[in-house]
């Protein structure tokens, strides 16, 4: 009974730890971490002019609805719909509130606040049997919400209304639409087909009035498209893109009015009120990087000289995909526009004519799909003196003397500039605080925790940010580069290939994409820290790379090389340069490729290279009987401090540290089980399947985590209901069986599996374990909860060796089957986080600290101390008390020993 | 040992005769003493203030206990005569037999680094061997 209490104070203590661990305090909220939220790629805007607060409402292809301030672009209001395809808005109407229609099958119409964003009604609207999922087109009208069915056997449409506040159908009837091709658009009242010899075909959704307009002669028979026009007028506007141009269509009084003028394809088109009921056109294009703003009368055709203005920022637009405007009279009776732009690198960009930017939103930050953490350059005093180590190691001599007083003056000057700098941030210690507001110097720090985020997108633009404050440092987009695709999902190769640690070369990162217009690869050599390139910088590589690698070794300059595997077996190495380097090191260098829809894994070496050409040669294959659905080694930059486990009996149980596991998760649909997961941990140089593990009925999330001895994965069992995370250790017994090298393929036996599964009450988003620099610090699992939460559990309670009868280990708590949630290791307390597509982390210079970056919609960054801030004084350490008891104990020293000393004089005397 | 015997005694004695200077003043005591001054009434004065005081004899013996051990240390020269030999091998057993009993002691307690388990922070890590990567096929 005792043994059993003693037992449970053990556990509830762990749990206390656990929880007092994690604690954020209220002023520290903000301090080291910051969160940006985003919407992704604008799909609908409505400019408000009505509300006091001036709002734009947007419906993106994230499946977002938002409320923009008109000043500084910041979200007024946010609402995230359903992920993929059950949430995709198919149409977005502001009045007195935002209608949304999203959904696709049953369509869920969504009355916003125009405010707050609050619900206010929902309903579903089902398709009947015959009708198609697709081509189903909306409009809104005076209350009425139609919905257009195109009937692709019968060649009609059918027009359903409905009441929009409650859902109720008010009329149902079908339009005969002869000779129709798929591409019709619904604006305002009507609905407009073009057909494929060129014919423009309206009628109004209201009263089946028809009206034609034959467009031949502009689209000279050319694949054209119907585009829609943004208007924040009366006025039905509507576009015909081909090739090169677009002609603009208006109708009025149910006639169809085409514009004279054609405009480019690429220019924003919208269109506004102006003066005694006519229309204003506003049109921009990007030309050079400057976004050039003109306009006319559309009844008139008269140009508008106010409006005419042209945007310039640091960075250089890209083209522009869409545009809104409202233009408004001034007093004076000049006429001023407030434009809204949407360029193809996703960035959305608000300015006002004859003024200018007012602000932009980088959009393409909700698609991130690749992150580096960088470190920083020294500062310029610093690299002063590196530079003279340098020059001494450095072949050419200049001769002794000169060098000698070279030397010695080079280190007087570098000197006396850190003296004038440490002066300088003396002198101005109380200055300096609200510069560093605004810009912070891009400089190293003490510790290695300020760092640069560099962000790959998958719309091809990329980003270094600030990891302090969230800013965009520099922003670079690569427009002719598009990502890869491997299981759906958009990839990249990025690598860093020199860090900021080797000067005087700068640090350098590889980003290998594909170009958009051809098949071949191609590859961007840049330098992190301000986004430029080096060397060839964007360039095509003349072949298909299918795989890379970034090698182990640094040439003569500290750069790392990338093999790249060609789509026709051949090797490449990226700089060509270090050919020879890499076929010296041939022997030691294996690589693989795996077919996610075959199953099929191939492992090569380099072992037959020449000095001249560089072969790989394959050395075993396997062949799963699955799809691959996931695949993870471990990260490179890993270290392992503690080679083994302390059992109850003192002995060593030594971890089975294999760098070369990749685990291989492969699912299948079963007739008797359902899905079926597997798991395989393939050692990938010698190509043995090391273990393997089945899961039956578990399906998607499926998360997996592969790091040290051990791999964590979760899944949502079919069965029970509910997410699971099992965990698998390997150790390789009680004594290793070679304890300075670790080699694949010397002869061992497999290793001891330890195995264990646990329950977690919350749905799982994205999955990561913690890094530091020496491996020192134990491990926790970051967790991304659908929630919006991150949650924060130690591996020691993932720990397959947790014991399931009395404790017999020291600090192995014992099993429980549910893993505990507690709301103190939500690491982002109430900053919720939507879409969390996977969680980054970073060794910084402190051994205790880890970096964490998680993307998604929402960009969340902050730093996680898994065994709590060992290596640092705390930020509530009392320097004023402890500097007061160190002055004042050498003080009473001093005076005692006066005291002491007058004292025995004074006995002497006596 | 003598020597060191007698310089603590003749330590001692100035000890005891100058308790209150400090090593400073102690140099100094070559200085013929000042007029009027009378060295034998000073020592009177001394040691009666130092008899009558029982914390310094309570201090005296604590550190000879402190000591003891120390002092025991160097002790094996000391013996001395015709049975040395035997003498000298009996002590160094006995010394033997008394770390002896210390290392089972602490062996009993598990407090010797005797299992592998106490040296596995040094173990260091394997050398890695072969170097591999890749992954799926990009498309």
């Amino acid at each position: 009974m005792s043994g059993h209490c003693v037992h449970v104070i053990r556990v509830i203590s762990f749990l206390l730890l656990f929880k007092s661990s994690f604690c954020l305090y209220e002023d520290q909220i903000g301090k080291f971490d910051w969160r940006q939220r985003f919407i992704g790629k604008l799909k609908f805007s409505v400019l408000d002019s009505k509300s006091n607060v001036k709002k734009i409402f947007v419906a993106t292809e994230e499946n977002v609805v938002a409320a923009l301030s008109m000043k500084t672009g910041e979200l007024t209001w946010r609402q995230v719909l359903e992920k993929g395809p059950q949430g995709e808005i198919k149409f977005m109407h502001a009045d007195s509130e935002v209608i949304t229609v999203s959904g696709n099958g049953p369509f869920i119409v969504r009355g916003w606040n125009l405010a707050n964003g609050y619900s206010h009604f929902e309903w579903n609207s089902f398709n009947d049997a015959d009708e198609p999922h697709e081509n189903v087109l909306w409009t809104y009208h005076h209350g009425k919400l139609y919905k257009v069915v195109m009937l692709d056997s019968q060649q009609v449409a059918r027009i359903i209304s409905y009441n929009v506040r409650s859902g109720g159908q008010l009329a149902a009837y079908t339009v005969n639409i002869p000779g129709f091709s798929r591409k019709c658009k619904a604006i305002g009242i009507n609905l407009v087909c073009l057909s494929n010899n060129g014919e423009l075909k309206g009628v109004t959704v209201v009263n089946s009035q028809f009206f034609n307009l034959d467009v031949s002669a502009e689209t000279k028979g050319a694949n054209c498209d119907l585009l829609s026009v943004d208007s924040s007028s009366d006025l039905p506007v509507l576009a015909i893109g081909c090739k090169q141009s677009k002609l603009l269509v208006a109708i009025k009084d149910n006639t169809f009015k085409a514009l004279s003028e054609t405009v480019p394809i690429s220019a924003g088109v919208s269109v506004t009120q102006h003066v005694s009921g006519t229309h204003l056109i506003v049109l921009s294009k990007q030309i050079d990087g400057v976004i050039k703003v003109n306009g006319k009368v559309l009844e008139t055709d008269q140009p508008v000289e106010d409006i005419q203005s042209s945007f310039q920022s640091s960075s250089p637009f890209s083209d522009i995909e869409t545009s809104n405007s409202l233009c408004t009279l001034r007093r004076d009776r000049s006429v001023y526009c407030q434009i809204l732009l949407s360029t193809v690198d996703h960035s959305i960009i608000f300015a006002q004519t004859s003024s200018k930017i007012m602000w932009t939103r980088e959009e393409a930050l909700a698609n991130i799909i690749s992150v580096e953490l960088v470190d920083l350059p020294v500062s310029d005093i610093e690299a002063a003196i590196e530079k003279e180590f340098d020059n001494k190691e450095a072949p050419v001599d200049i001769g002794v003397p000169s060098g000698f007083v070279g030397m010695f003056l080079r280190r007087l000057t570098s000197q006396l500039l850190q003296l004038k700098s440490l002066l300088l941030t003396v002198v101005s210690l109380g200055e300096s605080v609200e510069k560093n507001g605004l810009e912070v110097d891009l400089v190293r720090d003490e510790f290695g925790l300020h760092k640069l985020i560099v962000a790959v997108t998958s719309v091809g633009k990329l980003y270094g940010i600030d990891n302090l404050s969230g800013n965009v440092v520099w922003q670079k987009y690569l427009g002719e580069m598009e990502t890869y695709k491997s299981i759906d999902k958009p990839v990249v190769s990025f690598y860093v290939q020199r860090t900021s640690r080797h000067l005087p070369y700068p640090a350098q990162c590889f980003i290998l994409g594909k170009h958009k217009a051809s098949d071949e690869s191609m590859v961007y050599t840049f330098n992190p820290i301000n986004g430029q390139p080096i060397g060839d910088g964007l360039h095509r590589l003349g072949y298909r790379a299918v795989q890379s690698l970034l090698l182990h070794f640094v040439d003569d300059q500290f750069l790392k090389g990338v093999l790249l595997l060609d789509s026709k077996g051949g090797l490449h190495v990226h700089p060509e340069s270090q050919t020879a380097l890499v076929s010296e090191h041939a022997k030691s260098i294996f690589f693989f490729t795996a077919n996610s829809e075959s199953g099929l894994l191939v492992g090569y070496t380099l072992a037959h290279s020449s000095l001249e050409k560089l072969v790989a040669s394959e050395v075993w294959r396997i062949q799963l009987s699955h799809k691959i659905t996931g695949l993870m080694s471990k990260s490179p930059l890993e270290r392992v401090h503690s080679q083994g486990r302390v059992l109850g009996d003192r002995s060593v149980l030594y971890k089975y540290i294999n760098p070369n596991l990749v685990a291989v998760m492969t699912q299948a649909e079963d007739p008797i089980h359902k899905n079926v997961l597997s798991i395989y941990l393939i050692d990938v140089v010698s190509g043995s399947i090391v273990f393997s593990i089945v899961h039956k009925r578990a399906t998607e999330p499926i998360h997996l985590v592969h790091s040290e001895n051990w791999i964590v994965y979760t899944y949502f069992s079919d069965k029970s209901r509910r997410t699971e995370i099992g965990a698998l250790e390997l150790y390789e017994g009680k004594t290793q069986s070679n304890t300075s090298a670790f080699s694949s393929v010397a002869s061992f036996d497999s290793p001891i599996v330890e195995r264990q599964a646990f329950i977690l009450p919350a749905g799982i988003e994205a999955m990561k374990e913690t890094i530091t620099e020496k491996g020192i610090t134990s491990k926790h699992i970051l967790v991304g909860l659908n929630s919006g939460g991150i949650l924060e559990i130690p591996w020691m309670f993932l720990d397959p060796r947790r014991p399931l009868g009395d404790i017999r280990e020291e600090g192995v708590i014992p099993y429980m089957p549910e893993l505990p949630l507690p709301a103190e290791s939500i690491i982002n307390y109430n900053q919720t986080l939507h879409r969390v597509r996977a969680i980054h982390t970073a060794p910084s210079g402190l051994e205790s600290t880890c970096l964490v970056f998680i993307y998604g919609l929402d960009l969340f960054y902050t730093r996680v101390a898994p065994s709590k801030t060992f290596d640092v004084l705390k930020e509530d350490f009392d320097y004023l008390l402890i500097t007061a008891v160190l002055v004042g104990l050498s003080v009473a020293a001093y005076a005692t020993k006066r005291l002491a000393q007058r004292k025995a004089l004074k006995q002497a005397w006596k | 040992m003598a020597s060191s015997g007698s310089r603590s005694n003749n330590r001692r004695y100035k000890w005891a005769l100058d308790f209150n200077y400090k090593s400073k003043q102690e140099r100094s005591v070559d200085v013929p003493s000042p007029p009027g001054y009378n060295p034998a009434l000073g020592q009177v004065y001394t040691e009666t203030s130092k008899e009558s005081d029982p914390n310094h004899l309570i201090i005296k013996k604590s550190w000879d206990l402190a000591l003891g051990p120390l002092k025991q240390v160097s002790s094996f020269k000391m013996i001395e005569g015709s049975h040395s030999a035997s003498q000298k091998f009996v002590y160094f057993l006995g010394n033997i037999l008394s770390v002896g009993l210390a290392l089972f002691k602490c062996q009993s307690m598990g407090l010797l680094p005797s299992h592998t388990s106490d040296w596995l922070a040094f173990v260091e890590p394997q050398i890695r061997m072969e170097y591999s990567g890749g992954g799926l096929l990009l498309t």
